[in-house]
C-alpha cells in the first residue's frame, strides 16, 4: 500500500479560536477559519483540522478534553483505497464520507482515515548551505535568519497506548507500515513509507493503560529555523514543554510546545532517512535516551548583555 | 604579505597542569606544554614566572602572543622589512619574528606550520530532501577542534590599532561597529574574521579565542563534554548574526574564553562589510547563558 503520509490531524477543542491562533503563531498558514471548522496546513499542504469537542462527526474521544480525534493519511491511488477498506473491514466498521474518505478506527479506537493524499509536492529544495573547514559552500553570503517558522510539513503523531505490541501489529499486519526503531519493551516507531522519515507514528507504552495523544509534529527547513521558530511562538506566549533539544533516536533536534488543542506540537529537522536497507536497533528506553540534551525553559530572542561590552559600553 | 591566519597563541599561567588539562578537554591533542589543532595551530601555556615572553596586557593569567602564519619566507621578510620601520622586532632560532602591535600586544609571524585539512561536508535532512540516507546524525562525544580561527582583543584606542592591522599588515574589514568594533580578517584568509578588536570602555586585554568545528553537533557535543569535565559556560550555546556562527564560549583558567564555532561565513573579496549598531541583537540571535548539560532529566536555566 503506498502511503504518502498524514494528510490531515482533525482535533476536538474547546476553543476553536484559541486552538486556530496557535498554529497561525506556529507557522501554519489559515486556509478556512470558520466557528465549526479552522483549517491550517503546511507548505505541502498537510494540515491541521480544527473542530468544537462536541462536533457529533467526529469520531470519538480517546481522553478528555482537547484532543486529537482522528489521523487521516493520504495515499497515492484510488486502489490503495479499495485494499485498505477490504482489510479493515474484516473485523471494523469502515465507512466512506461523500468525498471518498475513508473512516475507521485502529486498535486503540482513536479514529483513522484514509483518503487519496491532498499533498502537494513540495518544491525541489537544495540543502541550505553550511560551512565547513574546506568544505564552503556558502561564498560571501550570510547565513539565514528566520523572523518565524513556516513548517514544511506534518511529520509525525505520537500517542501512548495500552500496548506497543498490539498496536505495532495493527499497524504493520494490517496497514503495511515497517518498524524503524524499537524502544526495548516500551515503545515503537514506525514509517508508513520506505525511502522515508524515521517515523510517522510513535507509540509509548503507558503504566496506566491510557491512550492519550503526546503530541504532533512539524517538519523545518534547517536548525536556523527551528531555533528562530521556537523565538517567535515563544514571543507570542505559548509555552514549551521541552526544548530545544536534541534527539538520539530518529536524530533530530526538536522544540516541543504546549498545544491548547491537546498534548504538544514539536518543530523537528534532520531525521532520519531510511530506505529498506534500513537497520532497526533495539534502543534501551532509559530516560537518557530521550535526548542528548534538552532544555526546559526554551530560549527567548537574545537581550543581554553581550560578554565583550562592558556596562559602561551598554550605557553609550 | 599574505598572512593566511592564526599559528599559535602563547598563554602565561600560574598552573600550567591546569591549563593543559583545559585544552586537553577542549579537544586540542596535547604534546609537551604545546596543544594543537587538526590543523596543526598550537597553543603553548607556559608558566607565568618566564621572563622571556611579552608583558600580558590583561591582570593575571593570559595570553602573552599571538603568532600569526604567512605563506612564504618572502611574506615574513615583507612583514620584517614593514615593521622595522618604527617597532623593535627580534627574530628567534627558529626564524619567527617577534614585536608588539600598535597597542602593545605581543604578536610574532612565521611560514605558517598549518595545514589546511577539508573536512567531509555534514549531510542534513529536510522534508523533501534527504542529505543523510540509512545513517543516523553525527553525535560527537567531545569536539576536535579543526582550525584556531580568530582571538578578540580589547582595544582602548581602536582606531590606531585597527589601523596598525589594516595599514601595515593587510588584514581587511568584514564588518563592523564603527567606532566600536572592527571584524578583520588576514589578507589570505578566507574566515569572516581571525581578529576582532573591541572598545570596551578603557579595558584593554585579550578577551578570548575561537576554534571552529565540523558541524553544529559537535559545538553541543564539545560544549557537553566540556561541562562533563566540569568547565564553567562563559555564555551559550547560542548564534551570532555576525560571521553565521552558532557559538558556545567557556572560561578559560589560562585567561579570557574559549570558543567553539561552526558555520562562519566565508569572505572572498566579493564580501560587503557592513556597519553594525553595537547591540544584543547583533550580538546574538539567542544565547543560553549557562550552557548546556548532557540529558539527565529537562534542564531548566536562565537564557
Amino acid at each position: 500500500m503506498a502511503f504518502i503520509g498524514i494528510d490531515a490531524v482533525i482535533y476536538g477543542v474547546t476553543d476553536i479560536k484559541k486552538g486556530a491562533q496557535a498554529f497561525v503563531d506556529f507557522g501554519l498558514k489559515k486556509v478556512k477559519n470558520g466557528a465549526k471548522e479552522a483549517v491550517l496546513e503546511t507548505q505541502d499542504g498537510s494540515c491541521v483540522i480544527i473542530r468544537p469537542r462536541g462536533d457529533k462527526s467526529l469520531p470519538k474521544a480517546i481522553e478528555p478534553g482537547s484532543t486529537v480525534r482522528e489521523v487521516i493519511w493520504g495515499v497515492s491511488a484510488k486502489s490503495d483505497l479499495a485494499r485498505i477498506s477490504k482489510e479493515l473491514s474484516k473485523d471494523r466498521v469502515v465507512t466512506e464520507d461523500k468525498d471518498g474518505t475513508l473512516h475507521s478506527v485502529d486498535n486503540n479506537g482513536l479514529g483513522i482515515g484514509f483518503r487519496q493524499s491532498q499533498r502537494r509536492k513540495l518544491q525541489t529544495r537544495s540543502a541550505t548551505p553550511i560551512n565547513a573547514p574546506e568544505a564552503v559552500v556558502r561564498i560571501d553570503d550570510r547565513a539565514t535568519y528566520y523572523d518565524k517558522a513556516n513548517p514544511l510539513t506534518l511529520g509525525h503523531a505520537v500517542f501512548t497506548v495500552p500496548s506497543y505490541q498490539d498496536t505495532q501489529d495493527f499497524y504493520v499486519d494490517r496497514l503495511g507500515f515497517e518498524v524503524t526503531d524499537y524502544y526495548k519493551g516500551r515503545g515503537v516507531f514506525l514509517r508508513c513509507k520506505t525511502p522515508g522519515g524515521h517515523h510517522n507514528l510513535f507509540f509509548l507504552e503507558d503504566a496506566e493503560g491510557k491512550t492519550q495523544i503526546n503530541h504532533v509534529a512539524f517538519g523545518v527547513a534547517n536548525t536556523h529555523e527551528l531555533f528562530a521558530g521556537g523565538i517567535h511562538f515563544t514571543s507570542k506566549g505559548w509555552k514549551t514543554a521541552v526544548g530545544p533539544g536534541r534527539h538520539i533516536v530518529s536524530s533530530c533536534y526538536f522544540w516541543y510546545f504546549k498545544n491548547p488543542c491537546g498534548g504538544n506540537i514539536e518543530y523537528f529537522v534532520d531525521e532520519d532517512y531510511c530506505t529498506e536497507s534500513w537497520k532497526p536497533k533495539h534502543w534501551n528506553p532509559a530516560p537518557e535516551m530521550f535526548a542528548e540534551w534538552a532544555l526546559g525553559d526554551g530560549l527567548n530572542k537574545f537581550a543581554g548583555q553581550p560578554p565583550t561590552r562592558t556596562k559602561q559600553d551598554m550605557k553609550g | 604579505m599574505a598572512i593566511s591566519g592564526l599559528d599559535k597563541v602563547v598563554y602565561a599561567v600560574d598552573d600550567t597542569d591546569m591549563g593543559v588539562r583545559f585544552w586537553t578537554d577542549f579537544g586540542l591533542a596535547p604534546a609537551k606544554g604545546i596543544l594543537t589543532t587538526v590543523e596543526g595551530a598550537e597553543v603553548e601555556i607556559r608558566p607565568d614566572s618566564d621572563g622571556s615572553l611579552p608583558k600580558g596586557l590583561a591582570e593575571g593569567n593570559t595570553a602573552r602572543e599571538f603568532i600569526w602564519g604567512a605563506e612564504s619566507q618572502a611574506d615574513i621578510d615583507a612583514i620584517r622589512a614593514e615593521l622595522e620601520t618604527d617597532c623593535n622586532v627580534t627574530v628567534d632560532n627558529d626564524g619567527t619574528i617577534h614585536t608588539l602591535d600598535a597597542l602593545g600586544y605581543g604578536i610574532g609571524f612565521r611560514v605558517t606550520r598549518r595545514e589546511e585539512i577539508a573536512v567531509e561536508a555534514t549531510s542534513f535532512n529536510a522534508p523533501g530532501n534527504a542529505g543523510r540516507i540509512n545513517e543516523r546524525g553525527k553525535i560527537y562525544e567531545k569536539a576536535t577542534p579543526h582550525r584556531m580561527s580568530h582571538i578578540v582583543l580589547l582595544a582602548p584606542d581602536i582606531e590606531k590599532l585597527k589601523d596598525f592591522y589594516v595599514d601595515r599588515l593587510g588584514f581587511k574589514v568584514t564588518d563592523m561597529y564603527p567606532g566600536r568594533g572592527y571584524f578583520l580578517r588576514a589578507p589570505g584568509s578566507y574566515e569572516h574574521h581571525n581578529l576582532f578588536l573591541l572598545k570596551g570602555g578603557d579595558n584593554i586585554g585579550f578577551h578570548h579565542i575561537a576554534f571552529e568545528l565540523r558541524d553544529i553537533h559537535e559545538v553541543f557535543g564539545g560544549g557537553l563534554h566540556m561541562t562533563d569535565k566540569g568547565w564553567e559556560t562563559h555564555l551559550g550555546p547560542g548564534r551570532h548574526p555576525l560571521s553565521s556562527c552558532y557559538f558556545w564560549y567557556f572560561k578559560n583558567p589560562c585567561g579570557g574564553a574559549a570558543e567553539y564555532d561552526s558555520d562562519s561565513d566565508y569572505i572572498t573579496d566579493g564580501w560587503e562589510p557592513a556597519e553594525w549598531e553595537s547591540s544584543p541583537e547583533s550580538f546574538a540571535e539567542w544565547a543560553y547563558a549557562e550552557g548546556a548539560a548532557r540529558y539527565s532529566g529537562i534542564q531548566t536555566g536562565k537564557t
